[in-house]
């Protein structure tokens, strides 16, 4: 019946009406009449009953009420969650190419239960200082600088030059960390989001996990300025054993604090030997 | 047709042949032309505002505006209905433009759960190729509107007909005709065929936002009623909300700083959401509501709020969107 008023209607504000309209009118009286009796009709009474205005008032009521709970409700959509990773990234990123110097110790597992500590000292100027534990390898201080690498002799003093790519394996250098912009790309990996629990953050600190080839790494960041204070990587425990992950690998940093010039000229400061 | 009629068709080739090759050097000049071409994007854009059409138009009613597009039209009532027919097609180009580069951003964000975050340049490259695809709306939006421009000119020019001429009665036809029906269809398998790991976890993710403007704007509709179709009036509407609560969200989550970022990710993602089902909404329900009220001479002509809705409203979530992204990555494209 709507079609037949809403034409009625129509036709109304178009004066003088068309010829043949009230024949038009009468024919769809009739199919309306007849549509009463088809079976469709059934399923179209059916949905206008659906479609009352007091059900869609409290559908609409229901839907806003359930969209601004969920939303604020602290569960986060897939969405966000991407979104999530990519601000922290960029934020994390932006700092790390802003810094001016790094100072940061690496532990990592050798073979059985040994570990090898490295100290990595970075300036702005793009020169690295790679000072090795003594203990399992013999060459302590690595300088890098544009892809060329320096190794000091330890008996004689003489400095020695390699390519980084041609450098000796024993080293087992930590790559990811020799300068921020190629940390800041490694960190691209794991898909950094915020830890659900923040109780291991120190005060002005920010947890973030993230996972790399199935290890869960951990990182506290300076809240302020994005800079990663503490990486630790955790090997997978195994499932169902209800074992806490155990620590693998940890990184310490200091940002931004005055670091010597001679520190990265090859050869000098070796001799000086410097304190881990 | 008269032979000066004729005469000034044929000058008119060298003319059209001089303007296109003026674009064409244009388009060369402008940068790598190469970097203007994304097959997908265009087939998306044009096989969803063809599917649009098809939804709101029977295939009589097409073939007569694509005939009177190039030979004279008719009496009164067939210009009037091709004109409105070239309207609906450049609107939905359009539509279909701003969707798919809102869909290519959430699909962007959404596979970097999967995939490490890309090199600064392959997501600014990437974000470039996003926006490119309003860009096909937009001219296959201006082609159609070329016809009904030239029809609503000759609408125009016309002596005043007869009322007779001018009715259009209800056709009594229901919503769903083959055409609609094949319309949808369409829609889906091409949303599914341009996303098939990502759809079904895509709707699942805007749930808060789809529940917010369905919920709206189905109170609005029904504040309404009585006033003509404004469904697309009210999808606008509650996209706008929708989209101004993101922002003020995403700006108080950016006073917090770092702590802040879930808030701020969750706003965004909020703002998306409103813009894409407002513009689905629109697209798929709206729009040929309103086409069939015009149709069946139920309204005369789209409401000034309806074209607000449909030409203003994609337009406002796209040239807000831009920033808003590039205000996440841009540390990122600038380094390195």
């Amino acid at each position: 019946m709507n079609h037949i008023e809403d034409d009625l209607k129509a036709a109304l504000r178009r004066k003088p009406a068309p010829p043949g309209f009230a024949a038009k009118v009468f024919k769809q009286i009739e199919s309306e009449a007849l549509n009463k009796r088809a079976p469709h009709y059934f399923f179209q009474s059916w949905l206008g009953m659906a479609f009352r205005n007091e059900i869609l008032a409290l559908a609409s009521a229901i839907m806003l009420v359930l969209g601004v709970v969920m939303q604020l409700g602290g569960g986060q959509s897939v969405l966000a969650d991407s979104i999530e990773r990519l601000t922290i990234m960029t934020a994390v990123s932006r700092s790390l190419h802003r810094a001016t110097s790094m100072d940061c110790i690496v532990l990592k597992p050798g073979a059985g239960e040994e570990q090898y500590r490295f100290r990595v000292r970075w300036n702005a100027a793009g020169f690295t200082r790679v000072d090795m534990d003594p203990t399992h390898i013999p060459e302590r201080t690595l300088w890098i600088s544009k892809g060329t690498v320096s190794v000091a002799d330890d008996e004689d003093g003489a400095v020695r030059s390699t390519t980084i790519s041609t450098m000796l394996s024993k080293w087992k250098l930590p790559m990811e960390f020799l300068a921020p912009t190629i940390l800041a790309q490694h960190m691209e990996r794991f898909g950094l989001r915020q830890a659900a629990d923040q109780g291991s953050a120190q005060p002005g600190e920010l947890v973030l996990v993230g996972q790399e080839n199935q290890q869960v790494v951990e990182i506290a960041i300076n809240a302020r300025t994005a800079l990663p204070i503490a990486l630790k990587k955790f090997l997978p425990a195994p499932v169902g054993t209800g074992k806490e992950l155990a620590g693998f690998e940890e990184v310490r940093f200091q940002w931004n604090k005055a670091i010597p010039q001679e520190l990265f000229i090859p050869g000098r400061s070796a001799i000086k030997k410097q304190v881990h | 047709m008269s032979s000066m009629n004729i005469t000034k068709a044929i000058l008119m080739i060298p003319t059209w042949v001089l303007i296109l090759a003026i674009v064409a050097l244009g388009v060369v000049q402008s940068g790598k032309p190469v970097n203007l071409i994304d097959p997908a994007g265009f087939l998306f854009v044009l096989v969803f505002g063809i599917a649009l059409v098809m939804i709101s138009f029977p295939g009589a009613e097409i073939r007569r505006a694509l005939r009177d597009a190039f030979a004279p039209p008719g009496n009164e009532t067939e210009i009037k209905s091709s004109a409105c027919f070239w309207e609906a097609a450049g609107r939905s180009f359009w539509i279909a433009g701003v969707l798919r580069s809102i869909l290519n951003f959430v699909m962007f964000f959404m596979s970097l759960r999967t995939q490490p975050i890309a090199a600064p340049q392959v997501i600014y490259k990437g974000l470039a190729q996003y926006l490119l695809v309003t860009l096909y709306g937009i001219l296959l939006a201006v082609i159609c509107f070329i016809p009904c421009w030239k029809l609503a000119g000759k609408l125009l020019s016309r002596p005043s007909a007869p009322a007779a001429e001018q009715t259009s009665m209800a056709s009594g036809r229901p919503f769903w005709r083959l055409g609609s029906v094949v319309g949808y269809v369409l829609i889906v398998s091409l949303w599914a065929w341009s996303w098939p790991l990502h759809s079904i976890e895509l709707l699942i993710a805007i749930k808060p936002a789809v529940f917010v403007v369905l919920g709206g704007m189905i109170a609005m509709t029904l504040f309404m009623r009585g006033s003509g179709p404004t469904l697309s009036t009210s999808f606008a509407a509650m996209g706008l909300i929708g989209s101004l609560l993101g922002i003020i969200q995403m700006l108080f989550g950016m006073t917090e700083g770092m702590a802040g970022i879930p808030q701020v990710a969750g706003a965004l993602a909020f703002f998306l959401a409103s813009c894409l089902t407002a513009l689905l909404g629109m697209a798929l329900v709206g729009a040929p509501v309103e086409d069939r009220a015009i149709r069946t001479g139920r309204i005369p002509s789209p409401s000034a709020f309806s074209r607000a809705a449909w030409y203003v409203f994609p337009l406002l979530a796209l040239v807000t969107l831009i920033p808003l992204v590039f205000q996440l990555i841009q540390p990122l494209i600038g380094v390195g």
